[in-house]
């Protein structure tokens, strides 16, 4: 067995204390939260814990909860896992396209999604109500998105792309040799896939179902948007009507975000459990291999034709819908030319408000970069102990670096708020309190994406690297990082994509000259200003696509989870 | 050889491919990135002697800004600007953390501002300013110590394709009827808490008149911007918006246009205060007098374009003017605060239920 010397034992608990200081600094502040109304005065309660559980309607809000986010989750997985089989091992036309165009919608804000769907799925006017009413000669819409269905199809629009990142690269660097033996044993291409193939990538299925569950509890802008139309209330929305009032009821909102702490927290234990460290999943070995392409025949334009529809309501649909706002002079105009105009471009950019645009696209760039590049050295020096060390302390390591997942944004804001905004740190009014909370905040999908890419590898690559004389350190860098790069890339822009769009933690913490892309954003939603949302939001887009490709380009990887 | 997904053999990498230092490159690259992002948002930042937190809009805030500056060029503004009640639970969070050393404070969730009063953050003179003397009664508060910085009325818009112009609704009274049963649509209260604020602080209105609107088959949106969008793309017929926002969409061409209702027009005085012990008193107090000043209030209404308390000021192009304004008693939605809220949520779901 490759012995860790102990040097990178010391390495282990400094990892252990940077990610606890990083968790359990503002942590600690969400509890005292929950038990005191005000975090700096010595009374302490329980009163907040006990109006929640006796808030009336608390049955109903789990109801649509579970509903929800089961839903979600399942229609995530659905959508997420075909589509990454048809990208990483099919020889499906304009795989490249498919790819690229899947991770729009994860690009997009969440509140731009609603919005755009607001457009789209609305009864009588939405523009695909409309497409339906004019097909089928009817006056009855398709689908009302005002609904519990409509609330989960655009939560899992949104999500599914978790699903998809992950479980595309475990199905690229999948060693065939399992489904070769399948072959020879006399399995045919349906039983390989739904026998090896499919449970091989059950880690990165299962974390990013996970991480679609978990999410789908925290996520407020598309219940908020969709859900509270419909009269469908959920955690998240419940959450923030608790927390406002006179005085505001930050103490609710803490004592509320415990047992989605716990729940998360379960959840992950169980994956934990579920998956072990076994080496079953271990794909990548000492030897070379090219995954194997699977011929679909005819087939191949079904699954052409399934990816298409879900690129087109995903992405496709969105984005036209985002430009249809950017050039309309007025929405609810048709799309003719005596209609189009430049105006509302022109005027966002180069009006009053305009400085503060283009600072925020600018510091969003910084934070997102820096967050981003912090974040992926931390997730993958986390991850290498979790999956690879046989140190007692790795279980607590990887569960303190999930934490920040399972707490909702405007909960983990407040904490942030006041755990940096005193002594010693100090840090509120300052560009590092949100850079803070970005890493704290995004660490989890860093670590799921390099855990995923680690646990793939063969520990026989670095034995072989120690035997010839390399130290940990030489293993780790020159070994593994490069054999878990499309992961560690990966993780970068999951990282990077998620601060870009970043909204619940800035709203709380931005300060002039720190706005961000995302508080600009809720702030011309709030205005009402939909036309500069669409510019803003297209933006958004153009910038992450950007990255994606300029990361792609100095890392030389033809393929980055998925992520053309 | 560059090590990709397709091929994870040590034994076919050279000396050169081991050492290849592709991870080396992108952190340098990343490094060299956000120095130089870094480098040009730093160079952004500025020496502030004012610090303002303010709900007004991005681009009004601007306006508003570079007007105090012209007015007093010795004064830089540090500005942030959000919702009211966003602005209210942040300004709330800092102080309870001993922060929020802030000079001048101004939001439109007026209840909110007895909170402030009665933990003593905000200076409780700015009512007595010779200048605060141009305002009307209820767009101050000498319990509050506030003075509205903007009166911006509530207004009643219809879809121009939808409604002809013999049902154009007429009152308020009317909109609870069947009439309009299925074609309102409102802001969610826990979202935006101005109007159904008003409506529950009024006396004319109060909880009847809230439940009616609700059991009316209304459409929930979560902002007045998504309302009048409702409106305006003719998924409903009615709304109630603040004016700046049905007069911009008007302006722009919207197919919309403001009803004039017989019992007159809400107006919800936006609040504007001082803070007790501000980083910068001087600068604050000047300031605070020339906004809440004839000069100060035509800037609002001719150059932000929002509605102003004094009459004594140019009204803004496109309200229907003169009009007998509404006023709600808000300290009785501050009081009632549980109550109140626990109405809302109940009604908001049985009027969904009825639909």
């Amino acid at each position: 067995m490759f012995r860790i010397p102990s040097t990178v034992r010391l390495l282990e608990w400094g990892c252990l204390l940077v990610i606890g200081f990083l968790v359990l600094y503002p942590l600690f502040w969400l509890l005292l939260g929950s038990v005191t109304p005000n975090p700096a005065s010595p009374e302490y309660t329980l009163d907040a814990f006990v109006a929640i559980y006796n808030a009336e309607y608390m049955g109903e809000v789990l109801r649509n909860t579970a509903v929800m986010s089961v839903g979600v989750t399942v229609l995530s997985v659905m959508i997420g896992v075909p589509l990454a089989w048809i990208v990483g091992r099919t020889d499906t036309p304009f795989k490249d396209y498919i790819s690229m165009i899947a991770i729009i919608p994860f690009i997009m804000p969440p509140i731009v999604v609603a919005v755009a769907w607001s457009y789209l799925g609305t009864p009588k006017v939405g523009f695909v109500n409309l497409f339906w009413k004019w097909l089928a000669d009817t006056k009855e819409p398709l689908f009302d998105i005002f609904t519990m269905e409509g609330l989960i199809f655009v939560m899992a629009l949104s999500l599914a792309p978790y699903v998809f990142i992950f479980t595309v690269t475990a199905f690229k660097n999948m060693d065939p040799t399992l489904e070769n033996a399948a072959h020879i044993s006399g399995a045919n291409q349906w039983q390989t896939t739904f026998r090896i193939t499919i449970p091989l990538a059950g880690p990165a299925i299962l974390s990013g179902a996970l991480l679609v569950f978990i999410q789908s509890l925290e996520i407020f802008a598309i219940p908020a948007t969709i859900g509270v139309s419909g009269g469908i209330y959920v955690f998240a929305t419940q959450l923030w009507r608790m927390m406002i009032g006179i005085p505001p009821n930050f103490s609710h909102a803490a004592a509320m975000a415990i047992p989605i702490l716990i729940i998360c927290g379960l959840a992950l234990w169980g994956q934990t459990k579920a998956l072990g460290r076994s080496a079953k999943y271990t794909t990548i070995g000492g030897k070379s291999f090219q995954p194997r392409l699977i011929r679909l025949g005819r087939l191949k334009y079904v699954a052409l034709a399934f990816a298409g529809v879900y690129l087109l309501v995903s992405a496709i649909l969105p984005l036209l819908t985002l430009i249809y706002g950017t050039f309309i002079s007025n929405r609810g105009r048709p799309p003719t030319l005596e209609f189009l105009t430049f105006d509302h471009l022109v005027e966002m950019l180069t009006g009053d408000g305009g400085d503060v645009i283009w600072r925020s696209i600018g510091n969003s760039l910084f934070l997102s970069f820096t967050g981003a590049t912090i974040g992926i050295v931390l997730a993958a020096i986390v991850a290498y102990f979790v999956v690879r060390s046989k140190w007692r302390g790795r279980a607590t390591l990887d569960f303190l670096a999930l934490i920040p997942v399972a707490i909702p944004g405007a909960v983990i804001a407040i904490a942030m708020m006041w755990a940096y905004i005193r002594e010693p740190f100090n840090l509120y009014h300052t560009i590092w309190i949100i850079l803070l909370a970005y890493v704290t905040r995004f660490l989890p999908f860093g670590v799921k994406a390099v855990a995923n890419a680690v646990t793939q590898i063969h520990e026989e690559l670095e034995r072989a690297a120690a035997v010839s004389g390399a130290n940990w350190f030489t293993v780790f860098w020159k070994v593994l990082v490069p054999l878990a790069m499309p992961g560690i890339v990966a993780g970068w822009i999951i990282l990077f994509v998620s601060m870009m769009r970043e909204l619940s933690a800035s709203i709380m913490l931005f300060s002039s000259n720190n706005e961000v892309i995302g508080t600009i954003l809720i702030q011309l939603y709030d205005e009402g200003l939909f036309s500069h949302v669409c510019i803003l939001s297209l933006i958004i887009v153009i910038l992450s696509l950007g990255s994606v490709a300029l990361v792609r380009w100095i890392t030389k990887q033809k393929d980055v989870g998925g992520l053309n | 050889m560059a090590v990709n997904s397709e091929k994870y053999n040590l034994e076919d990498c050279s000396e050169e491919d081991i050492m290849n230092i592709r991870p080396t490159k992108l952190l340098a690259a990343s490094v060299f990135a956000v120095t130089t992002i870094f480098a040009s948002q730093t160079a952004m930042a500025k020496d502030a002697n004012l610090v303002f937190y303010s709900s007004l809009t991005t681009s009004a805030q601007a306006t508003l800004n570079k007007a105090i500056e012209k007015q007093f060029p010795d004064i830089k503004i540090e500005t942030i600007t959000a919702g009211g009640v966003s602005l209210y639970q942040r300004f709330v969070a800092e102080r309870m953390a001993g922060k929020g050393k802030i000079d001048l404070l101004h939001f439109s969730y007026t209840p909110g501002w007895y909170h402030l009063a009665k933990e003593g953050w905000v200076k409780d003179t700015v009512t007595k300013y010779p200048e605060a003397a141009g305002h009307p009664d209820w767009a101050k508060d000498t319990k509050a110590h506030w003075v509205g910085l903007r009166a911006p009325s509530l207004q009643v818009i219809y879809n121009t394709d939808n409604v002809k112009p013999s049902e154009v609704p007429k009152s308020f009274a009317e909109l609870i009827t069947p009439k309009w049963k299925n074609r309102l649509v409102l802001v969610d209260p826990f979202q935006s808490a101005g109007l159904w604020d008003f409506f529950y602080g009024s006396k004319q209105f109060g909880e009847k008149y809230i439940k009616g609107l609700l059991a009316n088959g209304t459409l929930v949106q979560s902002r007045m911007g998504s309302s009048t969008e409702r409106v305006a793309t003719g998924e409903r017929d009615v709304t109630m918006v603040f004016e700046y926002i049905a007069i911009r969409r008007i302006n722009k061409g919207a197919k919309i246009k403001i009803a004039k209702m017989k019992e007159g027009t809400p107006v919800i005085p936006a609040s504007f205060g001082m803070i007790k012990d501000g980083p910068n008193p001087k600068n604050a107090e000047k300031v605070y007098r020339w906004v809440i000043s004839k000069a100060g209030q035509t800037v609002i209404t001719q150059q932000v374009k929002i509605n102003s308390a004094r009459t004594d000021v140019p009204h803004v192009e496109g309200i229907p003017y003169p009009f007998t304004p509404l006023f709600a008693d808000w300290k009785k939605v501050a009081d009632e605060q549980k109550h109140y809220r626990e109405f809302m949520t109940k009604h908001i779901r049985e009027g969904k239920k009825k639909k």
